[in-house]
């Protein structure tokens, strides 16, 4: 088991071979083409294809806890040419979540206020840093089947890639290394064995701006897919792929 | 580490968490309070709070004592929060000071920066100070509504400074447990 500190009372345990599980989840993600140069926001040994995506999700059960997420991510080829998604921003709604995403994996998160509501015809997430400084807004209508899309945004496994990042005390003890770790969604089977899984028309806006959370630092070019879907989900651990300096 | 862009002390390294982001302007990487007001009980306890010490920290005395804090920053260089933290005294190489087994925040820049850089175990939690007729009242709960600790104090009268510099000396040797996970996770 990976466990946080306190040791007594750790704030996260993960089981090394189940990885971190989910249930009950549904989220929207929208794909789009990047704008502008985002090579500065991306490490070593990995290479940009040119896409990027948001994903707002909330999870009703996982082994971190209930919580919701957002994530940017910038679609990346590794050195040994896997397709993946580096992870420049992600923002929680629980401390386990945050620790477990930092320590373990280097997944960059902080807290903020996160939402994924459903209005009249169309399924709205959001991203606030702090409360009512709106960073992000996602809407979608959901109303076309998606499922011939979704092995190229969320094969399985899905690649993820961050930089766990420990600064050093008086130049002793900090690491900086780069992390490869996976997704694997499961989605969820309608009573008709359909998977749950929609798109449908969407805009993302970065409602406004912030140099503090600079999540608008990957501009959107065009959208190429949007999709609603509920899903179970495993979180785990591949390698680290190299030391940073 | 990233290719490009301005660098902090904190991932994300372009919008770090916690730490100045332009450390050649900041005169030194410290992180400092203004205004904090803070109630705080110290006890003499069982010594079976030694099983919770890490190795290398021995009881300072017998009983052992301990203590419980509880505070507001209404201003910090992480944001404002409040803090819980317990407290056991300890001895390290002759010296007194005190190991943090548990500690909770309200903000996350103070959680990351407390696990990350000096391994105190933070976690977030509903604390809270308040004022009522002659009495201070600072609590605890986690999740909210389940009650932890409650801390109540009557401010009657002055404190001795030589007490205050027994117990908490200007220069306060905290300790806490850093740790990073060296665990190489392979998936099947």
């Amino acid at each position: 088991m990976l466990k946080g500190i306190p040791f007594d009372s750790p704030l996260y345990e993960i089981d090394e071979e189940r990885g971190i599980e989910y249930r009950n989840c549904k989220a929207v993600t929208a794909l789009f083409t990047i704008k502008n140069d985002v090579s500065e926001l991306i490490p070593e040994g990995l290479k940009s294809l040119g896409n990027g995506a948001v994903w707002v999700s909330h999870y009703g059960f996982s082994t971190v806890g209930t919580y919701n997420e957002y994530i940017s991510v910038i679609q990346v080829e590794d050195e040994v040419g896997d397709m993946g998604y580096y992870i420049p921003y992600i923002y929680v709604t629980n401390d386990s979540a945050l620790a477990a995403g930092r320590e373990v994996a280097g997944a960059p998160k902080k807290l903020a206020k996160i939402e994924l509501t459903q209005e009249l015809d169309v399924v709205q997430g959001i991203l606030e840093r702090p409360t009512g400084k709106r960073l992000v807004t996602v809407t979608m209508k959901p109303n076309i089947r998606a499922k011939e899309l979704i092995e190229y945004i969320l094969p399985k496994p899905t690649y993820l890639y961050s930089v766990r990042h420990l600064p050093p005390i008086k130049g002793k003890g900090g690491v900086t290394q780069l992390i490869k770790w996976y997704a694997n969604v499961d989605f969820h089977l309608d009573p008709s064995g359909e998977k749950v899984i929609f798109s449908g028309p969407a805009s993302v806006t970065y409602d406004s701006p912030s140099v503090i959370d600079p999540v608008h630092k990957i501009e959107i070019g065009t959208i190429l897919s949007a999709i609603y879907f509920e899903f179970d989900m495993k979180l785990g651990f591949v390698d680290i792929l190299r030391e940073l300096r | 580490m990233l290719k490009g862009s301005r660098e902090g002390t904190s991932i994300p390294l372009d919008a770090g968490l916690y730490g100045a982001s332009m450390q050649v302007l900041a005169k030194d990487v410290v992180t400092e309070y203004i205004n904090c007001e803070a109630v705080m009980a110290f006890f003499t306890t069982s010594e079976e709070v030694d099983a919770l010490l890490p190795e290398g920290l021995d009881l300072y005395s017998n009983p052992p004592n301990a203590a419980v804090f509880i505070a507001n920053y209404p201003y910090s260089t992480l944001g404002p929060y409040y803090e819980m933290f317990s407290l056991i005294q300890v001895e390290f190489n002759g010296s007194m000071g005190y190991y943090i087994p548990y500690i909770y925040v309200t903000n996350d820049s103070a959680l990351a920066a407390g696990r990350e850089v000096v391994g105190a175990p933070k976690k977030l939690a509903n604390i809270g100070i308040v004022k009522e007729n002659d009495t201070i009242l600072g609590y605890l709960e986690r999740p909210k509504g389940k009650r932890l600790l409650s801390l109540s104090v009557k401010p009657e009268q002055r404190i001795s400074d030589e007490l205050i510099e027994s117990l908490m000396p200007r220069r306060l040797e905290l300790y806490s447990l850093a740790y990073c996970h060296q665990s190489r996770v392979v998936m099947d």
